[in-house]
């Protein structure tokens, strides 16, 4: 059965907040991971534009390539992630972690495999892409609205996530005087405001200064503890070591390990130290 | 943020992309959930809009009344012997036929345009082209006002038929829901999809008794443009603002079409929506 994410077994509204609850000792699905990722395979396709009219035509006529290049991003990935654990994604850009989160999401279908998610799913980085006419108040109001959340509880936490992003005294402002850092840590403070069971961060898409980076790496640290679910992909090992209790290396859309985090970063890091010097074979 | 110490029994399963339809019973309601959404986005979307130009959301208002005053100085000046009776008619096509112009349009790149919400939030697809619909029937309200004062001062006469312009309303919103999704979903799937869509609507605008009297068709004209979803509607329109009663033909054959969109634009859509992040 493929679903979406708004397209659940049990609770069809998929709505933050609103779902039959059970106690986790009492879950049916105690036993079973927050996310079962088995034998998935992920492409997306890129768009190559033709070089001149002449190209155009014969791409008409059937003769070229029609111009789409498929990409494969991720290849038989397969893991397990227990809940209540923090598993660290880490690798090369380009290795397909973005797109692994997007797969976990439900916003891009994997072309082959499964991918099972037991609990409320935040969004990846809900608030990007909303309107820059509206005031950082009313874009957390239309981000929490599009994960399901009532008008009531984001009027409670709009001044919470305006602190948090460090821009309490612009939310009142339109977004279209935000500077793209304001911007970025204003998405990334509505994700981790939006009190989800299983957190994905993908701090390649979480922006903002060195200084917010580290805002961003206390508050995750401090959800660790909290019973959560977290996913998080980074480049900062020294994070991993210290939140993760699983890792998972992508290399080239497969996992080249997973396990124990000081294990694979110890692997991961010196994979990386061979190919500064020339040897890229894992 | 509170401790987790139970988990929601819920579960989502993603498996490869099938073009199989989602359960509609669960898809409306995940739709109705999200109404609060859909009303923001919309009041978002109008506030950008009034952001960018000096007169705003007026350009709602001008439009079909410059539209109307250009096609009107044709018939007038450049072909003179028109019926100017036509003119209360003409202005109100222009506001109803720009209802259309604008699913077609507007709600036929709204996916295209959520490029960036559509790949980083999870929420039922088909929001973004409704979104579209609902947000220009709201900028629709202060044009029924503008048109209450400009019909009459224009010369126009409404008869019993005005019972039947709610219904007839009604089949257009219809219609351009179906139109929003099947063309919304075209235009992700298909590259060059709003070229072709751009000289539709232009086409569209000729064929359908918009700019023109019915009664100035030919029969063959008549019996071909029957094929055409927006004839019956706006052939309807024009009889009710002339003062008289739409024909139940084409009262029917309106509705007819206008389900027949509705199914064949949602299916589509619906069927093409989870491969939508691939192309975006």
């Amino acid at each position: 059965m493929s679903a979406t994410a708004w397209d659940d077994r049990s609770a069809p509204d998929g709505r933050a907040g609103t779902e039959p609850v059970v106690p986790l000792e009492q879950s049916r699905g105690r036993a079973l991971p927050s996310i079962d990722v088995d034998g998935v395979s992920a492409s997306y396709r890129v768009r190559i534009d033709a070089k001149d009219i002449r190209s155009d035509v014969r791409r008409l006529l059937g003769r070229d390539d029609p111009g789409g290049r498929i990409i494969p991003a991720l290849r038989n990935v397969s893991f397990h992630v227990p809940k209540g654990s923090v598993l660290a994604v880490i690798g090369r850009n380009g290795a397909g972690k973005s797109t692994l989160c997007r797969v976990i999401t439900g916003i891009l279908p994997p072309d082959s495999g499964r991918v099972t998610v037991r609990g409320r799913l935040n969004l990846l980085s809900p608030g990007i892409g909303f309107s820059p006419a509206l005031t950082g108040r009313e874009n957390i109001s239309l981000g929490g609205l599009a994960a399901g959340l009532s008008p009531e509880r984001l009027a409670e936490v709009a001044d919470d996530i305006g602190e948090f992003a460090q821009l309490a005294g612009y939310l009142d402002m339109p977004m279209h005087s935000y500077s793209s850092g304001m911007r970025m840590r204003l998405a990334s403070s509505i994700a981790v405001f939006l009190d989800p069971e299983i957190l994905l961060i993908d701090e390649a898409l979480t922006g903002g200064d060195a200084a917010f980076q580290q805002h961003i790496a206390e508050r995750t640290a401090l959800l660790t503890g909290q019973g959560r679910t977290i996913v998080l992909v980074t480049h900062g090992l020294s994070s991993v070591k210290l939140m993760a209790t699983e890792a998972l290396w992508l290399h080239q859309g497969q996992v080249a390990d997973f396990g124990d985090p000081e294990q694979v970063v110890s692997k991961y890091m010196r994979y990386c130290r061979l190919e500064s010097i020339g040897f890229s074979d894992i | 943020m509170s401790t987790v110490t139970q988990y929601s029994d819920v579960e989502y399963v993603f498996e490869p992309h099938s073009s199989t339809m989602p359960d509609i019973r669960l898809y409306l309601k995940a739709l109705w959930d999200r109404r609060q959404f859909m009303d923001a986005l919309a009041h978002a979307e109008m506030r950008s809009e009034r952001s960018r130009t000096v007169l705003g959301n007026l350009w709602g208002i001008l439009n079909p009344l410059f539209n109307a005053a250009i096609y009107y100085f044709l018939y007038t000046v450049l072909r003179p012997g028109t019926n100017h009776a036509f003119l209360p008619v003409l202005i109100t096509n222009f506001f109803l036929f720009g209802l259309t112009m604008s699913a077609l349009l507007e709600g036929g790149s709204s996916i295209k345009r959520g490029k960036s919400l559509m790949l980083n939030s999870t929420f039922p697809r088909a929001l973004l082209p409704l979104t579209s619909i609902y947000k220009n029937l709201r900028a629709f309200v202060p044009a029924v006002g503008v048109l209450l004062v400009v019909f009459p001062l224009a010369g126009g006469t409404v008869g019993p038929g005005l019972f039947a312009l709610p219904l007839m309303f009604t089949i257009q919103i219809v219609m351009n829901i179906g139109i929003a999704l099947g063309v919304s979903a075209y235009e992700v799937v298909v590259p060059d999809g709003h070229n072709v869509v751009q000289y539709a609507n232009r086409i569209l605008l000729f064929a359908t008794p918009v700019i023109y009297p019915v009664t100035l068709l030919p029969d063959a004209a008549r019996a071909v443009l029957q094929f055409q979803p927006l004839y019956p509607v706006f052939a309807s329109y024009q009889a009710i603002l002339g003062g008289g009663m739409p024909s139940p033909g084409l009262v029917a054959l309106s509705a007819v079409w206008a389900g027949v969109l509705l199914v064949v634009g949602g299916r589509f859509f619906l069927r093409r929506e989870r491969e939508f992040a691939l192309h975006l």
